[in-house]
């Protein structure tokens, strides 16, 4: 109980001579050192459990920042994996749309060449059929001539064996048959 | 045995040559221009011995024994009608046995006699058969020379066969 008193004596040295005077007597005076102590303790106590509550903070606070800055390390990580993830993905967009051009530019021109052999070959038959075209014209007409040819023949042949003794032609028939007749009639 | 191969038989057998040949045909030629005649002996109201009597009354003045018997029996079996057929394979045999051609010529106009015998001795040189049996045809359309058909063998020298291979080959 003499700790408190003893504490604060030093402190009357800063005091004027008359109040030290006073406060030396009170401190004097037991009932006072009593109270004195009391206040002292309780100082101290309080203060201690304001110390224990602010160092329990201060380690609340200390963990909570290590805990942010793992957060922190974590989402820096994360973002890295993330903007990692996406030049992978425009990477494969940039390959997907550089080979789907090269397919549409390989399909175009087959498309185009096709499109050409279809029309060649459309000329070519459209020629071919103009020419067998011609040439069954050219065939018509010349059976038609010939057709014409040989039935105005027919008819002047009526007309001159009506002059002609047919005679003449059996005759000369007859003169003519070969010596020998086929195998099969012998 | 055919009916033809019967006849032949007995033509060979009776020596025959001369007389069945020719009366055969007639009677042929007689049902294929009536052929009505084969229906009428065929009348369910006649017996087979009326019919017999009446073909017999009808042909034994006319025809030898043997053929009004062949004509009864093809009109007992109700094949009369056959009988054309008959004749012609009758024919072909006999033709054979004989070393006879049959040829038919078609001419504008009819052949001389002195043509058809050039024609029948020129073709007997060159078949080496013994005789030709010569058909004779006119047919103006040929409009000139002759056409001669030796069974299967055509020789056309008509000026209707000359257009038509000109035709052929032009058109």
């Amino acid at each position: 109980m003499m700790l408190p008193l003893f504490a604060i004596y030093p402190l009357t040295a800063h005091l004027p001579a008359e109040s030290s005077n006073w406060v030396t007597t009170l401190l004097q005076s037991n009932a006072l050192n009593v109270v004195l102590a009391l206040g002292v303790l309780g100082y101290l106590a309080a203060r201690f459990k304001i110390g224990s509550a602010l160092d329990g903070r201060q380690q609340q606070l200390a963990a909570s920042v290590q805990q942010m800055e793992q957060q922190k390390l974590k989402a820096q990580q994360s973002l890295q994996q993330v903007k990692h993830r996406s030049e992978l993905l425009h990477r494969e967009i940039d390959q997907i749309l550089s080979e789907a051009r090269q397919s549409a530019d390989a399909l175009a021109k087959q498309i185009v060449q096709q499109a050409e052999q279809d029309a060649e070959r459309i000329r070519q038959q459209a020629q071919a059929g103009q020419q067998s075209l011609l040439a069954q014209a050219q065939d018509s007409i010349q059976q038609v001539f010939l057709g014409e040819v040989l039935t105005e023949a027919e008819a002047a042949l009526r007309t001159r064996m009506q002059h002609v003794d047919p005679h003449n032609a059996i005759n000369q028939f007859i003169e003519r048959l070969p010596q020998t007749a086929p195998p099969t009639l012998r | 045995m055919s009916f033809a191969h019967a006849l032949f038989e007995l033509t060979q057998e009776q020596n025959l040559w001369q007389a069945l040949p020719g009366q055969l045909h007639a009677l042929a030629s007689a049902v294929e221009v009536s052929p009505e005649l084969p229906v009428f002996f065929r009348q369910p109201g006649l017996s087979d011995a009326d019919k017999t009597a009446r073909l017999s009354g009808v042909l034994a003045d006319v025809v030898h024994p043997i053929v009004v018997q062949f004509a009864a029996q093809l009109m007992a079996q109700q094949r009369l009608n056959e009988l054309p057929a008959i004749v012609v394979q009758y024919q072909q045999l006999l033709d054979k046995a004989q070393k006879v051609l049959p040829a038919t010529v078609k001419t504008t106009v009819p052949m001389t006699d002195d043509q058809q015998y050039r024609l029948v001795e020129t073709l007997k040189q060159m078949t080496g058969m013994s005789d030709i049996r010569l058909t004779r045809q006119v047919d103006p359309d040929i409009l000139g020379g002759v056409m001669l058909t030796l069974q299967d063998l055509v020789i056309d020298g008509s000026l209707s066969g000359k257009l038509s291979q000109l035709r052929k080959q032009w058109c």
